[in-house]
């Protein structure tokens, strides 16, 4: 317990919060269920390792915290109370971000429907995928990329069926011009053509690759582009959209990483993911294109004809 | 040969997005800052107007490469929200004023030590001026205790690792971030728990509207197709690191700090025809013409020069010979040899061109030597 200059009393983590459950752990640190012991509310707690002997604060951490304190206040965005900091059992300092709690998320969403022949109804992936687009939108409007959009890191209310984008650990603000950023990022799935092939100047359209590899995800309920290295990663692409030329997008032979690769004719997408209506198709195949700068935004993405007979009322 | 830059006030018509629609927008300086060199070229072609290759194996000649340019449609913001945005959040992590003269001392060795270290690594602008808003929000908060004379260096350590972790993408072990005379050398674990104590001083708002964020809106106005609006960019940027140890400038906003130094510097480099650009932004950007010519009177007694936003032109140092940190004015050109590309590790002068092979095209990509390392005083290249 610390007592500040104002005498108001703050109470650490420990005091603070009653641990429930371990419900993840991440780079950093372990993630819990916990219980505000003032209020009751349910939190979920984020438990970050400081190594004293190293760098100090994450860099990660910070930008999350820093970028969240930015972004918070968007419904589609998860929502960070507080941080407090405290310390472990040898004294090592701890700092425990506190977001608003959510039950699931869209990968434990996606594998409730293990039954042949149960789908996901098309209202809620047109539902949760605008939520997905507005919520990009925002951070993208607000110079952040995310760089690690996956299903796991897209938190759900079952109740409410509200989305919120999570784990912006790997985000980080943009600037012109763009600075050559790692391309070590991005689980691999949902990991675009350009990072791939080693571009370590890229931008939004990073993210929009994945927010279309979670929509196929969503109507086929298995990952679009099962890549087990960063090699077969590029080959599942390949098979299905073509081997790139520069024709279909110059440049792409001058990337880091560009071998000669097996020829591939590009396949009907409908094939891939059978059971999305045409116009869904029609936005997944901007989503998916090969070059960057055609790429869809997620802003423009959001005025998709696919979206118009959405009640896009309480979203 | 000098360059010489005329703004060309034209409609442009961009297109947005995916769909074919184009738009008009009013003239406006922002909008169309597109900058030409009245220049031959002559020296470069030979008479049937190809390039003119010359074998040359002198050392000292230096080849060049392009650096890859990667800014897209999708990536630009016309519309005016984004400055709206800019503009209701630059209050929030801005300081009026420093109303207790005895931190100005502290403040300007402190400032200085961050920009020469900055320079050392080859940090970004941006990432000197969020060390400098960090340092200067927390030394005016009631936690910074004034009277130990090693805490304002402690501050200024803590500040710039966070602001290099914040916007690098390699930072520097805390023990290697202490170099440049630094008087006194911190443990780690000091300095981590001094990043805390920033942080939570701050309540982790690490990422204020500075007069780069404006600099920056206003170049993707112009629509990123010139390299010379990368010239624009840098010069403002280069002021902006010239002026920044002097608290009176910190003062004000940063889209007023923003103004005055980009009319700085199209004063510098449009000196006849500076009066509507002025005006333009002005009336963008919505502000005090009042504040902006107070803030721009101080820039221009920092810089040797001496006029009101709308008075004569009249000789003051050129960019070329600002003081500033000597490690500042050198942009580090280092090879990355991970994928053989080049990457300018700070803001890079466009005025490297003497140097290297002019081009014909506007919208030719910025070209950087190809050695393994070459560093340059960008400040003292001519113009």
């Amino acid at each position: 317990m610390e007592k500040t200059g104002a005498g108001v009393v703050v109470l650490s983590a420990k005091e603070a919060f009653e641990k429930l459950e371990k419900v993840g752990e991440g780079t950093y640190g372990k993630v819990y269920r916990a219980r505000e012991k003032a209020t009751g509310k349910i939190v979920a707690l984020k438990k970050t390792r400081l190594h004293e002997d190293q760098d100090g604060v994450p860099p990660t951490t910070l930008r999350e915290v820093s970028i969240l304190r930015m972004l918070s206040r968007d419904p589609h965005v998860v929502s960070l109370m507080d941080v407090k900091q405290g310390q472990n059992k040898e004294g090592k300092t701890v700092l425990y971000l506190v977001f608003e709690y959510m039950d699931t998320d869209l990968k434990k969403f996606i594998r409730s429907f293990d039954q042949p022949g149960q789908n996901i109804p098309p209202e809620t992936i047109k539902s949760l995928m605008y939520q997905l687009c507005k919520g990009i939108a925002f951070c993208h409007g607000h110079g952040i990329l995310h760089r690690d959009l996956k299903p796991h890191n897209l938190l759900m209310d079952r109740k409410t069926m509200m989305l919120k984008i999570a784990d912006l650990g790997l985000a980080r603000a943009f600037t012109v011009p763009i600075k050559k950023y790692t391309h070590e990022i991005l689980t691999l799935w949902y990991r675009a053509p350009e990072v791939l092939l080693g571009a370590t100047h890229y931008s939004m359209a990073v993210d929009i690759w994945s927010v279309g590899c979670i929509f196929a995800e969503l109507v086929t309920r298995r990952a679009l582009f099962p890549g087990d290295s960063e090699l077969q990663q590029l080959l599942h692409i390949f098979r299905l959209l073509g081997t790139p030329n520069e024709e279909v997008w110059p440049g792409v032979s001058k990337l880091k990483d560009w071998h000669e690769y097996p020829q591939w004719n590009s396949q009907s997408l409908s094939t891939a993911v059978p059971g999305l209506e045409e116009l869904g198709l029609d936005l997944l195949s901007q989503m998916l294109e090969y070059e960057p700068s055609k790429r869809i935004s997620a802003k423009k993405a959001m005025e998709h004809a696919y979206f118009d007979d959405l009640d896009k009322r309480n979203l | 040969m000098k360059k010489r830059f005329f703004f060309l006030l034209r409609r442009r018509k961009m297109a947005l997005g995916d769909d074919a629609q184009h738009h008009s927008h009013s003239p406006s300086f922002l909008d169309s800052l597109l900058c030409e060199e009245r220049e031959t070229f002559e020296e470069d072609f030979d008479a049937n107007g190809d390039e003119c290759e010359t074998e040359n194996n002198d050392p000292s000649v230096i080849k060049s490469q392009p650096l890859p340019l990667v800014l897209y449609d999708n990536d630009l913001f016309w519309e005016d929200d984004e400055l709206v945005s800019l503009i209701a959040k630059e209050g929030e992590t801005h300081l009026r004023s420093f109303s207790d003269g005895a931190l100005e001392g502290p403040r300007v060795e402190a400032v200085n030590w961050v920009s020469k270290v900055s320079g050392h690594y080859g940090f970004s602008a941006l990432t000197t001026v969020l060390a400098v808003n960090y340092f200067d929000r927390f030394i005016t908060s009631l936690k910074f205790q004034r009277d130990k004379p090693w805490m304002t260096q402690l501050a200024a350590v803590a500040c710039l690792s966070l602001a290099a972790k914040t916007e690098e993408t390699h930072v520097p072990l805390l023990l290697d971030l202490q170099v440049e005379e630094s008087r006194f050398v911190f443990e780690a674990k000091t300095i981590q728990r001094m990043e805390l104590l920033v942080l939570s001083t701050l309540k982790w708002r690490m990422l204020p509207v500075t007069p780069i964020s404006f600099f920056e809106h206003i170049v993707r106005r112009l629509g990123l197709k010139s390299r010379l609006h990368w010239e624009f960019l840098w010069r403002c940027e280069r002021v902006l690191l010239n002026i920044i140890a002097d608290s009176r400038v910190m003062s004000y906003l940063p889209s007023t700090l923003a103004a005055a130094t980009m009319i700085h510097v199209i004063k510098e480099i449009e000196s006849f025809n500076a009066t509507e650009y002025i005006d333009q932004l002005l009336g963008l950007l919505k502000i005090s013409e009042e504040q902006v010519n107070k803030c721009y009177r101080i820039i221009q007694k920092l810089l040797g020069c001496h006029e009101g936003i709308y008075g004569l032109p009249q000789k003051c140092k050129r960019l070329s010979e600002l003081g500033s940190p000597s490690a500042v004015t050198d942009a580090s050109f280092s090879c990355d040899s991970s994928n053989d590309s080049w990457a300018v590790s700070s803001s890079v002068s466009l005025s490297l061109e003497p140097q290297l092979k002019r081009r014909r095209s506007q919208d030719q990509q910025m070209r950087l030597p190809s050695v393994s390392r070459v560093s340059i005083d960008v400040l003292n290249s001519p113009h």
